[in-house]
């Protein structure tokens, strides 16, 4: 029994021999904030204005002009779904000022499909959330990805992660310099062809249907009547997309029926304004404002942050 | 609790200092309280399942050995059996009856609304079934004694290693060893630590790597067309093998580790070369549990050629239910069957082996077939597993893009070719070995340096190449 304590101790002392460098090393090459999240660890009290929202709500909102005479604050995430809005709001609505307006950018995914816990890519996108959610919020919470997102984050992620790391080949998810780029750079219809795909086309396969995640609609419902308890001000939006997104959306018989139809329902249930800004056509062929087909990019997002501040948050806010 | 997660590294290290610790006499506690804590980690609620079925098994037992009436003893063991089944069939295949019912009603125009029931499939609920099941028909055909101390019994049927996803114990085997006295024995340790370090490399290196690209495709195929879908079945083939063989090894490391050895579950099963021979070398305590419980006493092969078929696809059938409540699981049991059927018309005994350059093309297509079956087992529908089928070879005019596609189409990387590349080569190099040698007990005489290299490697790449997040494993859902 000694001989073997001994050499499992030795074992267990050269694993973390190796370990603990090889972690220091990786955490150095990841840089800083790789998944966007140093933001919820300083978020400002007395907002006025904010929004939440996947990549559209990230990309689509630009406070530059605005945080001059307004507290303002994006909370989205890249393919961040209703019910994760929902669970950030619990968490920061204190921080939120009675009267704030919200914005609540809808993205066509985030209502379709089965349960977020189910899409593929779900465990590496819910470890983002483990830096500033309690357990509580946190979606299939366990504590061992807690113990290894704080103190051990080489053991919290995938090869490929470590290997792309160590290459010094990790950028994060989504950086200022891809946010200024242009879309007149790249092929939008493609690129449209294949956001339409991922979002909503994938249900209309193969003799499919249209699939609502429950879940999702729920969390809205939740997150509308959340800003309404704090004396907040929910406004449901669609950010701009291109036209050639758009029309590829429109292939999918019915499901723009439905989900207008589905929006002034929840408007009409809540009280929450919805204002549609998907086919602007202020926005729709301006490919120099989009940095691809359905994201705006830095200068478009400027543009519809302050069309927004004129044409909806100035009915509340004193402008 | 999983044995690839961080709270099972902290169990197992103490369930093993206090099981050394404690006298002989007061292990079998250990064990039972040990496992029942597992499984209740994962749901406290179903640990009554558990002891509803040991109970009853035990009971059932106990009547048997006592009990001279033959009507008598076929009752007592009806009773039993219908009891342990009946808990199995209300949760895992009341709604697929159900739905299947009402479906079938519909072919008459009937319209009903199924009853459905929402419950949890209660974890290894088929495995501890199965054991218990055997348990009672051997106390009946009189092969072992009927244990009378309820805790060896509770601990036999309990015992954690093995109890969600087997090996399916007999108790002839496990039991005595739970019983007897164990001293610490360090080669058997050291055995057993390096089984459970190749059975973590094959799952959180192989099966949960591989597993992100089947989903790929296997969670939504209507997305995918060409060679994704192919890659997706390969890559599938080799998920689902060191995911339970993974599993297996870990089993059986760990019990190791305390004393006990459990049943060999997987012997190089792709090396078999015909499907006869990969059922003798795949899960091997649930084949040998429909050979001794079902496909003997229906009458096996001592019988007219005929009723032997229909034996065969009879055991395949349920074999093939044993797995899930879905009828992808029956198609691919029928699959296997029939194929065993084909096999015994064309092939006969002294022709099941080949040497040489044969042997290798019988054992490639033994794979792919094989590996055509798997897509059955992984789609969700039948209609998903005959998209697969039908476009699999999409787009194959174009070699080069088909390729390509297939490739960029479930998102590898040309870094990620390679590694799992490496991979399975070595997988397949050491299941290839171990067809004539214990490629562990080799290593073992290895020179010191040697030794402690591959270890070492062997850790490395389990704690920085795996997949992280402590994925179920497959077999769990049976």
């Amino acid at each position: 029994m000694k001989k073997f304590i001994i050499k499992i101790t030795i074992l267990f002392l050269i694993l973390s021999a190796v370990t603990i460098p090889v972690n220091a090393m990786y955490v150095k090459k990841l840089g800083t904030d790789p998944d966007n999240t140093d933001k919820f660890h300083s978020v400002p009290e007395e907002i006025q204005l904010c929004n939440f929202g996947s990549s559209h709500g990230l990309c689509g909102f630009n406070y530059a002009d605005s945080s001059e005479k307004y507290t303002c604050f994006n909370f989205a995430l890249l393919s961040q779904y209703l019910s994760y809005d929902y669970r950030i709001f619990e968490n920061y609505k204190d921080h939120i000022r009675e009267g704030a307006i919200v914005f609540i950018p809808i993205s066509y995914f985030s209502l379709l499909g089965t349960d977020e816990v189910y899409v593929g890519d779900f465990k590496s996108k819910n470890k983002r959330y483990y830096s500033f959610l309690p357990a509580s919020q946190i979606k299939e919470y366990d504590a061992e990805t807690a113990v290894f997102t704080k103190f051990l984050p080489i053991m919290a992620v995938d090869s490929e992660t470590v290997i792309k790391a160590l290459q010094g080949k990790i950028t994060q998810d989504y950086n200022e310099a891809e946010w200024k780029r242009k879309a007149t750079d790249m092929d939008v219809a493609e690129n449209a062809k294949a956001a339409y795909m991922r979002h909503v086309g994938y249900q209309y396969l193969e003799g499919g249907h249209l699939t609502v995640n429950q879940n999702e609609i729920t969390s809205l419902y939740d997150l509308i009547d959340g800003c309404q308890t704090i004396g907040a001000v929910p406004i449901l939006i669609t950010v701009p997309y291109t036209r050639d997104y758009t029309d590829e959306v429109k292939k999918a018989g019915g499901f723009y029926e439905w989900f207008y139809s589905f929006m002034n329902q929840v408007s009409e249930d809540t009280g929450a304004e919805f204002y549609d800004y998907a086919f602007d056509e202020r926005f729709a062929d301006k490919y120099e404002w989009f940095m691809n087909a359905d994201h705006l990019n830095e200068y478009g997002a400027n543009h519809f942050t302050n069309i927004l501040m004129e044409e909806v948050a100035g009915k509340y806010l004193d402008m | 609790m999983l044995f690839n997660s961080l709270s099972f590294a902290i169990f197992l290290p103490i369930v093993f200092s206090i099981y050394w610790l404690l006298p002989h006499k007061y292990r079998w506690i250990l064990i039972l309280a040990s496992s029942y804590y597992f499984y209740m980690s994962w749901n406290a609620k179903y640990i009554v399942l558990i002891l509803f079925t040991t109970c009853v098994s035990y009971g059932a037992a106990r009547l048997l050995e006592n009990e001279k009436n033959l009507k008598k003893k076929k009752m007592i063991l009806g009773i039993s059996a219908f009891l342990c089944l009946l808990v199995l069939f209300f949760f895992k295949y009341f709604n697929f009856v159900s739905e299947s019912f009402t479906a079938f009603l519909e072919i008459f125009t009937i319209q009903l609304n199924p009853i459905t029931l929402k419950l949890f499939l209660p974890v290894g609920i088929s495995f501890y079934t199965f054991q218990t099941l055997s348990y009672v028909i051997d106390v009946y055909r009189g092969k072992i004694p009927a244990e009378k101390h309820f805790g060896y019994y509770a601990a036999f049927v309990s015992f954690f290693p093995q109890l969600v996803a087997g090996p399916i114990e007999r108790a002839a085997d496990l039991m005595p060893q739970i019983k007897e006295e164990h001293t610490f024995d360090y080669d058997n340790a050291a055995y057993g630590l390096k089984l459970m370090a190749w059975g973590l490399f094959k799952k959180m290196v192989i099966a949960d790597t591989l597993s992100k690209y089947v989903s790929a495709v296997y969670d939504a195929p209507q997305k995918m067309a060409g060679f994704s879908l192919i890659l997706a079945t390969f890559f599938f083939s080799f998920q689902i093998y060191c995911d339970f063989s993974g599993y297996s090894d870990i089993a059986a490391g760990t019990s190791r580790l305390l004393g006990i050895h459990l049943s060999t579950n997987f012997k190089s099963p792709y090396f078999s070369q015909s499907i006869k021979e990969f059922w003798s070398r795949w899960h091997i305590s649930l084949s040998t549990w429909f050979r001794d419980y079902v496909y003997i006493p229906l009458g096996g092969n001592r019988t007219g050629k005929v009723r032997h078929a229909l034996n065969l696809l009879i055991t395949f059938l349920a074999s093939g239910l044993w797995h899930g409540a879905n009828w992808t699981f029956v198609v691919w049991g029928g699959i296997h069957g029939a194929a065993q059927v084909v096999e015994n018309i064309i092939l006969p005994e002294n022709r099941m082996k080949s040497r040489g350059i044969a042997a290798f093309f019988r054992t490639l297509f033994v794979f792919l077939f094989i590996s055509f079956a798997w897509v059955f087992f992984v789609s969700n529908s039948i209609p998903d597993a005959l998209y697969v089928i039908k476009h699999a070879f999409d787009g194959i005019s174009a070699p080069g893009s088909y390729i390509y596609n297939g490739y960029a189409g479930i998102g590898m990387s040309l870094s990620s070719i390679i590694k799992e590349n490496v991979f399975l080569v070595l997988l397949l190099v050491y299941d290839w070995m171990s067809l004539k040698s214990d490629v562990i007990a080799d290593c073992g005489k290895l020179k010191t340096p040697i030794r402690w290299a591959i270890y070492v490697l062997l850790s490395v790449t389990i704690l920085f190449l795996s997949q992280k997040g402590a994925a179920e494993f497959i077999y769990f859902q049976f």
